[in-house]
């Protein structure tokens, strides 16, 4: 279950940048001018476990800011969080890729940036060189792979961590059309397993599909929140071209 | 990595072993041991300065216990300090140097006094270099500051008695200094020196955790 009570988030953008020695020296006397940016503002909300949450928004509405409060990355100014079960972030696919390495160690590297033990990656490699087929390649240097089959990659690992709760950020459109097909079988199965899941896209069929409830977010501020299809018009009809 | 301290060494050696040669027998060793300690401190201290902003794109993306980064860190610094010291072997044991039980022993002591002397020191570097980009040319200007005012290419003897004290108030000195004397001449360590080394070291790692931990949360924001 995820409990979000009253999230504020306040991000001081200064006018001039002022991030070294020499520059606070020389302006010693002249106080730091900066705007508030209020990303976040007293968002509430909760998510039942087994529930898929969505979240809708335009650019620079506080979706991601959101994701990174959960994801423990960012501190909420006020307000409170509780996650009562083991949850995974997936903020982006590949974290601590090293393009030097080979796929084989690039698998074990990311599994445990995404919480994983060396020994459950080791359970689980062939699942995941078999989901990205990438069996001839597992001792090529990623660099040398092509993008899509990067993302492929990281797919793969990703879903192979085991978590009650997952927050997604856009990360369903990835590789060929074969490729998107087999991940959706994957998060038919996610659904199937009751996993509790917070559902960033700017997918709505996507988020239609999977999601009961979905939330839009509004410079900051929850606007709509409630059943997906409600939700979805409401802000489609205002947002226009998404 | 291995080659750096070794080159620097040699360098060191040709210029200066004329100078101070004569006088010490084991100026080679005593040379080369001062150029690998020294050398852990710099690369350990200039690592742990970058630990957080080079990892910045993992740390915006997953939530770990950030005090891992400077671990790993001083871990990569560790490593090449092994080796060094894997190389330094191979020339102490063919030297006619005392071989004792103790000397290891104690010379372990005094890496790990260095290792939390750096590790205080990273927490307060990793952060402050966030926030403060030209750190990292100060700290350079620092790291040879600290070179020089440490006898790691002159003896001790060169400096007058009388501000000797003053001299081992400076913590990396009294961890060459003291190296030198349990493992090329086999004597006894300095204990009430190494005290106060090792409580220094000490204090500067709790302060600096407490810092770090202090500081770590909001640091992602401004990178």
């Amino acid at each position: 279950m995820i409990k979000v009570e009253n999230i504020s988030k306040t991000f001081k953008i200064p006018h001039e940048k002022r991030e070294t020695f020499r520059e606070y020296l020389f302006s010693f006397f002249k106080p730091l001018e900066y705007e508030k940016f209020q990303a976040l503002k007293n968002v509430s909300f909760e998510v039942r476990d087994g529930q898929w949450l969505g979240i809708i928004g335009a650019n620079g509405s506080g979706k991601s800011t959101l994701l990174k409060i959960l994801a423990g990355i960012y501190l909420p100014d006020s307000g409170r969080i509780e996650i009562k079960s083991k949850a995974v972030p997936f903020l982006e696919l590949g974290v601590g890729f090293n393009p030097e390495l080979s796929a084989r160690d690039n698998i074990f590297l990311n599994g445990i940036i995404l919480g994983m033990t060396k020994s459950e990656v080791e359970r689980k490699f062939e699942r995941i060189v078999q989901f990205a087929e990438i069996e001839r390649f597992l001792d090529t240097k990623l660099k040398n792979f092509s993008s899509g089959m990067q993302v492929r990659l990281a797919f793969s690992i990703a879903i192979q961590v085991e978590a009650d709760v997952y927050i997604l950020d856009e990360v369903l459109a990835v590789g060929d059309s074969a490729f998107q097909k087999k991940s959706q079988e994957e998060f038919k199965k996610m659904k199937e397993a009751e996993k509790t899941v917070l559902l960033v896209s700017h997918d709505m069929e996507t988020i239609k599909k999977y999601c009961q409830e979905v939330i839009w977010l509004d410079k900051g501020e929850i606007k709509k929140q409630g059943k997906a299809e409600e939700v979805i018009n409401a802000y489609l009809g205002i947002g226009g071209n998404q | 990595m291995v080659l750096k301290p070794f080159l620097l060494f040699l360098i060191l050696y040709l210029v200066f072993s004329f100078l101070f040669g004569q006088k010490d027998p084991n100026y080679k060793l005593n040379l080369f041991l001062g150029t690998i300690l020294i050398n852990y401190f710099q690369e350990g201290t200039t690592l742990g300065l970058f630990s957080l902003l080079s990892r910045a794109n993992i740390i915006l993306k997953v939530n770990f216990p950030r005090e891992i980064a400077l671990y790993a860190s001083l871990a990569q610094a560790s490593i090449s300090l092994f080796f060094n010291l894997v190389v330094f072997a191979i020339f102490w044991l063919f030297s006619p140097t005392p071989l004792k039980i103790f000397s290891p022993l104690y010379f372990l002591l005094y890496v790990i006094i260095l290792a939390l002397l750096i590790q205080g020191l990273n927490f307060f570097l990793s952060i402050l270099y966030v926030k403060f980009r030209d750190l990292a040319s100060i700290w350079e200007v620092v790291n040879s500051l600290v070179f020089f005012a440490t006898p790691v290419f002159y003896p001790l003897s060169v400096i007058p008695t009388k501000y000797h004290s003053l001299v081992f108030l400076n913590p990396l000195a009294v961890i060459i200094h003291n190296s030198r004397e349990v493992l090329i001449k086999g004597e006894l360590p300095d204990l009430p020196r190494t005290a106060l080394a090792l409580c220094l070291a000490s204090v500067l790692f709790i302060l600096g955790l407490l810092f770090f931990r202090k500081k770590v949360k909001k640091i992602a924001e401004d990178f």
